[in-house]
């Protein structure tokens, strides 16, 4: 492969001819030497100085191109990322937007071997805005998807900006179909930083994302996980609101998810841990939902069971009737 | 196969074919003639053994549907056969012809053992009289009796008592249903699974739908695109290659080709004047000698034979002779002799040197006038002179020079 680069290359490399010389290593070297005259060259194209008024990016850009090929296959990230930058320029000057989002993606992934997180996000968002530019939001979506998972580790607020702006073009564009990822990407991170009640919320966007495409056994798996994430972070009454609330939905009502959820949520008013705890463990739909959301459901009525209404934290007494 | 099984085989198959062997069944009946006990009691006991064969087949059975169908037949025909014994024991107290006293009496004897065979047919209900004990469950080994249940049984406090067999029947009957529970509770976690599988499967189908009718469209117009633009580059080339630049193509290939021949005709016709020379030399110097001129062309210098030279001169020296002496016979003959030839590069004319001995004899005498040599002299420049230089001995000829122009 990097042989095959080379040739593509020689086009523009003056006269040499290394054929079967040395081993890789020298190959290697001769191609960061060329890599690095391209770059050069490229940047004196493209300053601005005296004798230069405007700067040549037709020329400029494929040498940009090529040199960042040349340092991501040798694993120099910094140089390759600054090529690649420079190459998405070139290339919105020249008007192929497209292709500028391209190199600015190429670049934000460089930049996040190299743990650079804000330009990562930056950069990824800005592709993502050339592709809106171009009109297509899918890959906008996607950009931003790709780059808050680069990032959701380190910097998860952006990560979760990032999922929640994908999520709202794809909804405009009403292909919702594919936010589907998306939302359960946003909940897994939400879940991860234990902000229960968001994760819910998301897990009812989703549901009512799949209603609008008809999907409807995503849609009740969607809203018995919210349930079973408001009963994890011991919310009752947010669970039976939003029990309610779902049961409106014909389909979620008729739905074996619903069954599951109903006969969580009476465990739950008998205040029975053990109910609780067979309920989850004999029931057939639940080890279909999201892993994550199987977890906390594991460790449901350990997770705090509590009478209807008290704060106490200890295993049930049925005594209790406050 | 042996004799005796062919015997048996015969037995049987005679046997079973007996109610077609007409002659037989008149002889039973010639027989038995009017003896209808007998002829009762034949028909009953063939009855009998029927019908314990079937109940033995019935006993070996395996499968349970099949056995209770053959007890079924069996306990019909004990009850037909039931109903004929009253029949049997009226004639067996007729009296018939030919019959001793003895076996007059002895028929109501053999009616009753006939009837005894006839209730001991098993028949798949048969219970040894029992007092009525373990009435409500027989276990598996014993039959369950349904019909043998009488009021007074269930006032009895032992009727509703479990037995053994009884309860090993119930552990049984619940282990084999929790057994099968387990199995299905199997099942339908893989249904479960399977619909999961299914409903993902299709919601993941129809998020492709439209992706896919989105390809299509793009494959078509890109499709349409390739076919307009093949389309135009075929016009082009076409054009390209249209009637009137092939035309011209020709013309100027032709015109090519007229100067190559025009040069290869220029350099094959210089070679063929120095070859032609030659010939002419032949032939002219005959026509010389015949008419007395002088004139003779130099052969081309590459193909200049000795023998023309020699002959050439031989010839010139007699014309010079008959015109010296007259024309007073003379025989010749010529010996030649190879010359030599020195063909300097880089001058305009070479020098051919040949020598030929020709003896001229006059009439009568014998005497060897003379000899000559001559060379040429070729001059590159389009004409040639031809010197001829006479040696002789004896005779004196005047030199000569001869001018010839070539071709």
């Amino acid at each position: 492969m990097c042989g095959c680069f080379v040739s593509t290359l020689d086009e523009f490399s003056s006269g040499r001819s290394r054929g079967g010389g040395g081993g890789m290593a020298d190959r290697q070297e001769q191609k960061l030497k060329d890599a690095e005259k391209w770059l050069k060259k490229a940047d004196k194209l493209t300053k601005l100085s005296f004798t230069r008024w405007a700067a040549d990016w037709s020329e400029a850009t494929p040498l940009y191109e090529q040199a960042g090929l040349v340092y991501k296959t040798a694993k120099l990230f910094e140089k390759g990322k600054h090529c690649f930058e420079k190459a998405a320029i070139g290339q919105e000057r020249l008007s192929s937007q497209w292709t500028a989002a391209k190199h600015l993606e190429t670049a934000g992934g460089l930049a996040k071997e190299l743990e650079a997180w804000p330009e990562v996000a930056d950069l990824y968002k800005r592709a993502s805005e050339m592709y809106m530019f171009c009109g297509k939001p899918q890959p906008a979506a996607d950009a931003l998807v790709r780059g808050a998972k680069a990032i959701e580790d380190s910097v998860p607020d952006d990560a979760i900006r990032m999922y929640l702006d994908s999520c709202s073009f794809l909804e405009d564009d009403g292909r919702e179909q594919m936010a589907f990822d998306t939302y359960r990407a946003a909940t897994n991170l939400y879940i991860k930083q234990q902000r229960y009640a968001d994760a819910a919320s998301m897990l009812l966007r989703w549901g009512q994302a799949a209603d609008k495409c008809k999907a409807i056994q995503s849609q009740c798996k969607a809203y018995v996980s919210a349930i079973l994430v408001y009963l994890y972070n011991q919310d009752l009454k947010a669970a039976e609101q939003c029990h309610n609330d779902c049961s409106q939905v014909d389909a979620f009502l008729n739905s074996e998810q619903n069954q599951l959820a109903e006969k969580v949520l009476q465990a739950y008013r008998d205040s029975d841990g053990d109910e609780v705890m067979y309920v989850i463990k004999s029931s057939k739909t639940l080890p279909h939902l999201d892993h994550m959301i199987v977890r906390l459901a594991k460790q449901l009525p350990v997770g705090g069971l509590k009478p209807v209404i008290g704060p106490s934290n200890d295993d049930l007494d049925e005594n209790d009737l406050t | 196969m042996s004799v005796i099984d062919i015997l048996t085989r015969v037995d049987a198959l005679c046997k079973k074919y007996d109610k077609y062997d007409l002659d037989k069944q008149k002889g039973d009946l010639t027989n038995t003639n009017g003896d209808q006990f007998l002829k009762l009691y034949t028909v009953i006991e063939a009855d009998i053994q029927a019908a314990l064969e079937k109940s033995n087949e019935a006993l070996g059975e395996k499968n349970r549907a099949v056995a209770v169908t053959l007890n079924a037949e069996v306990r019909r025909q004990k009850a037909a056969l039931q109903k004929e014994l009253p029949k049997l024991q009226r004639l067996a107290v007729k009296k018939v012809k030919g019959l001793s006293k003895e076996e007059l009496e002895a028929r109501p004897d053999l009616v009753l053992g006939l009837a005894q065979r006839v209730e001991e047919i098993p028949d798949g209900t048969a219970l040894s009289r029992r007092p009525a004990n373990g009435g409500w469950a027989g276990g598996p080994r014993n039959e369950i009796r349904i019909d043998v249940m009488s009021p007074d049984d269930t006032l009895r406090p032992e009727h509703y008592a479990e037995t053994e067999e009884s309860k090993g029947f119930r552990s049984e009957y619940e282990y084999r249903r929790d057994k099968q529970d387990q199995g299905l509770d199997h099942i339908a976690d893989g249904l479960a699974t399977l619909k999961n599988m299914a409903g993902d499967i299709n919601e993941e189908l129809d998020r492709q739908v439209p992706l896919i009718d989105e390809i299509d469209t793009k494959v078509d117009q890109a499709s349409s695109d390739l076919r307009s633009t093949n389309k135009r580059l075929k016009e082009v080339v076409t054009q390209m290659r249209s009637s009137r630049n092939f035309c011209i193509d020709i013309i100027l290939l032709a015109i090519c080709l007229g100067i190559a021949a025009y040069l290869y005709k220029y350099v094959t016709s210089r070679s063929e004047a120095t070859s032609g020379v030659e010939k002419d030399a032949g032939m002219q110097v005959k026509a010389s000698s015949a008419a007395g001129t002088r004139k003779m062309c130099i052969p081309h210098i590459l193909n200049l034979s000795v023998e023309v030279v020699g002959k050439a001169m031989a010839e010139l020296i007699r014309s010079d002779l008959y015109q010296t002496f007259g024309r007073r016979r003379f025989t010749s003959k010529s010996k030649c002799r190879t010359g030599s030839w020195n063909v300097p590069k880089s001058g305009t004319h070479f020098k051919l040197a040949s020598t030929s001995e020709c003896e001229y004899t006059e009439h009568g005498l014998q005497k060897n006038v003379g000899s000559g040599s001559a060379s040429f002299v070729y001059d590159k420049a389009g004409s040639s002179a031809f010197l001829m230089d006479h040696l002789e001995h004896g005779i004196c000829i005047p030199h000569s020079t001869f001018r010839l122009l070539r071709w």
